[in-house]
């Protein structure tokens, strides 16, 4: 399965919120960071074959995802969609809901039908949850619930806005669990805020910002990207991009300046994703002078 | 950060008010349903403009404003009540509660009502130029305390008092397609009630929106009894609670003052329906009058 | 009552056992079987591992997916009997507003029942010609008013066909509504031809209403039809008489919209503009 995204452009009036991006996604999981605004969603739903972006083109195992119809019920035969929680229908059931996407999806006998759905919202935890109604159910629930019916049928694209939102760590363990398995045979696209989720997950990242890719590849390298740039302090530098206060008591520094020579005691500390991220992405701190 | 002293978080509460208000009156001048029925009152003045001069009856033209300004109006207010609490739940950060947003909103609904006013001194400014022919009701027949009262109760209070209704039905009722359902049900209940044999005039004076003069028929031009200076009175009383009866669905309301003020209005309503419907004109009458067995 | 024993020492032959366990054998040997192993748990151990498990399995799976479906309201029941198939009725069942359209025009229909007197004369008709085409109006409104955005953006990238589903639902509403405004019209105009003149009206605003659908919202495109077909029948009943908005001359225009309406309804559902749907 091979998703390619040639030169894609895509503005709303005056905001651009693609601005000629190109990707090249296999089998695996794929991370897509960025801040809000950066684009992230707009991609997605171009992925997911209902936004037609400006210019450019999306191919999927060869199909044109906006040529002709055929073409895209094919896709769309194949892909599993999960856009950004806006609204709910809130009446139904967990099991009513996902039997609705079901038979969007083309699944017919209702026998077959019942089983995958069953299927999915065991997979997903929600197994003994088929007859609640969604407005009973609690925000990282509904997500779970979101999530299951971008399952159905073991699709080879799975486009996925946020999937443990609001989940709590427990139940996202057992999400990422069923995301990897996903991961083996099919091409996974994970946008989140969560860099613990894609660092634990995701083989490669795009990192996306302003519209535009700053960062596509392993995810290594982006974390060795932040090499050498970030320190554990006994107090608050006020020369870093960034810094706060550690659990630990100690502040962690992230990027700017190196700390001077004679300064408090700072020592190297190990690069997370979440410091390479915010070195790619972070606004540049205000230079301020450095106490003596 | 030190706590805003009483004074200075009124004047903040006062100035987002008006915020409020302001943002409102621009959704409003927004609202498809306001545009269309403007680009249709637009069409209703053409339409005055072609005929005035022939024995159409003046009088029966206020249903244009009524219907493109009101009832159209219940459906729009409905719609910004709606979108406002949505709004006000994704922002989060408006601490302002919803019977201050429905009194912004009630504010608001000054778009409509000069909208009809704009229409009405359109109205009386034709009429002055081109008097209508004789044999029709209007000033002369009519006192102009009669003609204006009447003009203004059925146009630009209709105008207040359709997005009123909207905002009512907005608060208390959840169901979706309420607002039109209540704009219909104004509509048919309006058509069935008025100038009719089987309801008496008075049922026809405790409508919301009632008809005074209705055109020639029968070589005859109608006007129907009743006093419509009370009437007036008790349209603008049937609008303010409304709006009363909508701020009254916020919990953290001062309930009981709301009742006082509630109970006050509806004497007032009960008080002028009341003298609209045994003052003023006795019986419908007809221009020209009826020769032999007079009615 | 005594408590069952077998019979002496007699068994089915394992043949029969098997017969049984795979749902072969006549209605008599089954008969007899079950009766003896009703009352034999020997039999029964041995029974337990000739079924075959997939068959066992589909039969459990069936069963928790028949207590998790949710109910489908009696109307789509009712239809499922008339034929409607099994992926049609979940996707008519998902929303309530079928139910609520129903319940519109059932209230239509006891509305103008009661005020059946006082509909005589010219504004009784305009009463009713202002209502009954516009019931299905109401009933469309409600479908897709009630969609959330987050479904429709799910249903939008599923390989169903969009157009269908459209027609689907419209189809539901003119089936829910349109049978119980002609009882209304009965009861409130009693028969003849005007009693008819209102369905192609009722059509064409349905079309119309979604076909404005794929532009605008919902809740502006419902109002807008209903509202201007309300003006136009009080503007006929105030010039002439509301029944000049639907008698024969007219007619043919209600059918020109319906057409217009249904073709760009169709030419914007294949460009991926549904009602109440991302555009």
């Amino acid at each position: 399965m091979t998703v390619v995204v040639e030169t894609v452009s895509k503005s709303y009036g005056s905001v651009h919120a693609l601005r000629d991006v190109s990707l090249r996604l296999d089998t695996g999981i794929t991370g897509l960071l960025g801040p809000n605004g950066a684009g992230k969603t707009t991609l997605l739903s171009a992925l997911g074959t209902v936004l037609r972006p400006d210019t450019g083109r999306v191919t999927v195992d060869g199909r044109d995802a906006y040529g002709s119809t055929a073409e895209r019920i094919e896709i769309r035969r194949r892909l599993g969609y999960l856009p950004q929680e806006v609204g709910f229908p809130r009446s139904m059931t967990a099991f009513g809901f996902v039997e609705y996407i079901a038979v969007l999806k083309e699944w017919d006998d209702p026998r077959a039908r019942g089983a995958e759905v069953n299927r999915v919202l065991d997979l997903v935890g929600l197994a003994d949850r088929g007859r609640t109604r969604v407005r009973a159910l609690s925000g990282g629930q509904r997500r779970r619930l979101s999530l299951a019916q971008a399952l159905l049928g073991d699709p080879h694209l799975l486009v996925l806005d946020e999937p443990t939102t609001g989940v709590d760590p427990e139940q996202r363990a057992v999400l990422r669990q069923v995301l990897s398995r996903s991961g083996e045979r099919a091409c996974v696209l994970l946008a989140t805020h969560q860099t613990e989720d894609i660092a634990a997950l995701c083989d490669r990242v795009v990192v996306l910002a302003g519209g535009s890719v700053r960062f596509d590849g392993v995810v290594r390298e982006l974390v060795e990207s932040a090499r050498g740039r970030v320190w554990l302090s006994d107090r608050e530098y006020p020369g870093a991009r960034v810094s706060w206060r550690t659990g630990t008591g100690r502040y962690r520094c992230v990027g700017g300046e190196a700390p001077p020579a004679d300064a408090e005691p700072a020592e190297p500390a190990e690069p997370t994703l979440e410091d390479a991220y915010l070195l790619l992405v972070g606004a540049p701190a205000k230079t301020k002078a450095v106490a003596a | 950060m030190t706590a805003a002293t009483a004074p200075a978080r009124l004047a903040r509460r006062e100035a987002v008010l008006w915020q409020l208000t302001l943002l409102e009156i621009r959704r409003y001048l927004r609202h498809p349903l306001y545009l269309l029925g403007v680009a249709l009152l637009l069409l209703s003045v053409a339409g005055m403009v072609a005929s005035s001069g022939s024995d159409q009856s003046p009088l029966s033209a206020p249903i244009a404003p009524a219907f493109l300004m009101g009832v159209f109006g219940v459906v729009a207010a409905a719609q910004l009540a709606a979108s406002g609490r949505r709004l006000g739940r994704g922002a989060g950060a408006v601490p302002l509660p919803e019977r201050t947003r429905s009194l912004a909103l009630a504010v608001a609904f000054v778009v409509p009502v000069l909208t009809a006013a704009a229409w009405l001194a359109t109205f009386l400014v034709i009429y002055h130029v081109n008097p209508p022919a004789d044999g029709v009701w209007w000033f002369g027949p009519l006192s102009a305390g009669h003609v204006l009262s009447m003009l203004v109760g059925t146009t630009v209070v209709s105008a207040f008092g359709g997005p009123a209704l909207g905002l009512l039905v907005a608060r208390w009722v959840r169901w979706r397609p309420a607002p039109l359902v209540a704009a219909l049900l104004l509509v048919v209940a309006g058509m069935v009630t008025q100038g009719s044999d089987t309801f008496p005039r008075t049922v026809g004076l405790l409508m919301p929106w009632t008809q005074w003069s209705a055109g020639v028929t029968d070589g005859r031009a109608v006007y129907y009894g009743g006093s419509p200076q009370w009437w007036l009175v008790y349209a603008l009383a049937l609008c303010v609670l409304a709006v009363l009866a909508a701020m009254y669905r916020d919990p953290d309301a001062d309930r009981p003052r709301y009742r006082v003020a509630a109970a006050v209005v509806v004497l007032i309503a009960v008080v002028s329906v009341s003298l609209a419907a045994t003052t003023g004109v006795d019986h419908t009458r007809y221009l020209p009058a009826a020769t032999a067995s007079g009615s | 009552m005594s408590t069952l024993t077998p019979n002496s020492s007699w068994h089915p032959p394992s043949a029969s056992l098997a017969e049984y366990a795979t749902g072969q054998p006549s209605a008599v040997t089954a008969a007899s079987v079950e009766a003896h192993l009703v009352a034999c748990p020997e039999c029964r151990r041995a029974v337990a591992p000739l079924a075959p498990t997939a068959v066992v399995e589909a039969g459990r799976v069936g069963l928790r997916s028949a207590l998790q479906r949710p109910r489908a309201p009696w109307a789509v029941r009712l239809a499922r009997r008339a034929g409607l198939s099994d992926p049609d009725a979940v996707l008519l069942t998902a929303s309530s507003a079928l139910r609520d359209s129903w319940i519109v025009s059932l209230v239509v229909v006891l509305g103008f029942a009661a005020a059946a007197p006082s509909f005589a004369g010219g504004l009784g008709d305009a009463a009713f010609l202002v209502i009954a085409p516009l019931v299905p109006v109401v009933g469309v409104a409600l479908v897709y008013a009630g969609t959330e955005p987050t479904i429709e953006a799910i249903a939008g990238a599923a390989p169903y066909s969009q157009l269908r589903l459209l027609l689907l639902r419209a189809a539901a509403v003119l089936v829910t509504t349109l049978p119980l405004v002609a009882l209304s019209a009965l009861l409130a105009r009693g028969g003849g031809w005007s009693m008819f003149g209102w369905l192609l009206p009722s059509l064409a605003f349905t079309a119309a209403v979604l076909a404005l659908s794929t532009w605008v919202a919902v809740e502006v495109a419902s109002p807008v039809v209903a509202l201007l077909w309300t003006g136009t029948v009080c503007a006929a009943a105030f010039h002439q008489s509301a029944q000049a908005v639907v008698s024969a001359a007219v007619q043919p225009l209600y059918l020109v919209l319906a057409a217009g309406a249904a073709a760009a309804v169709a030419v914007q559902v294949r460009r991926g503009h549904t009602p109440g749907g991302i555009a």
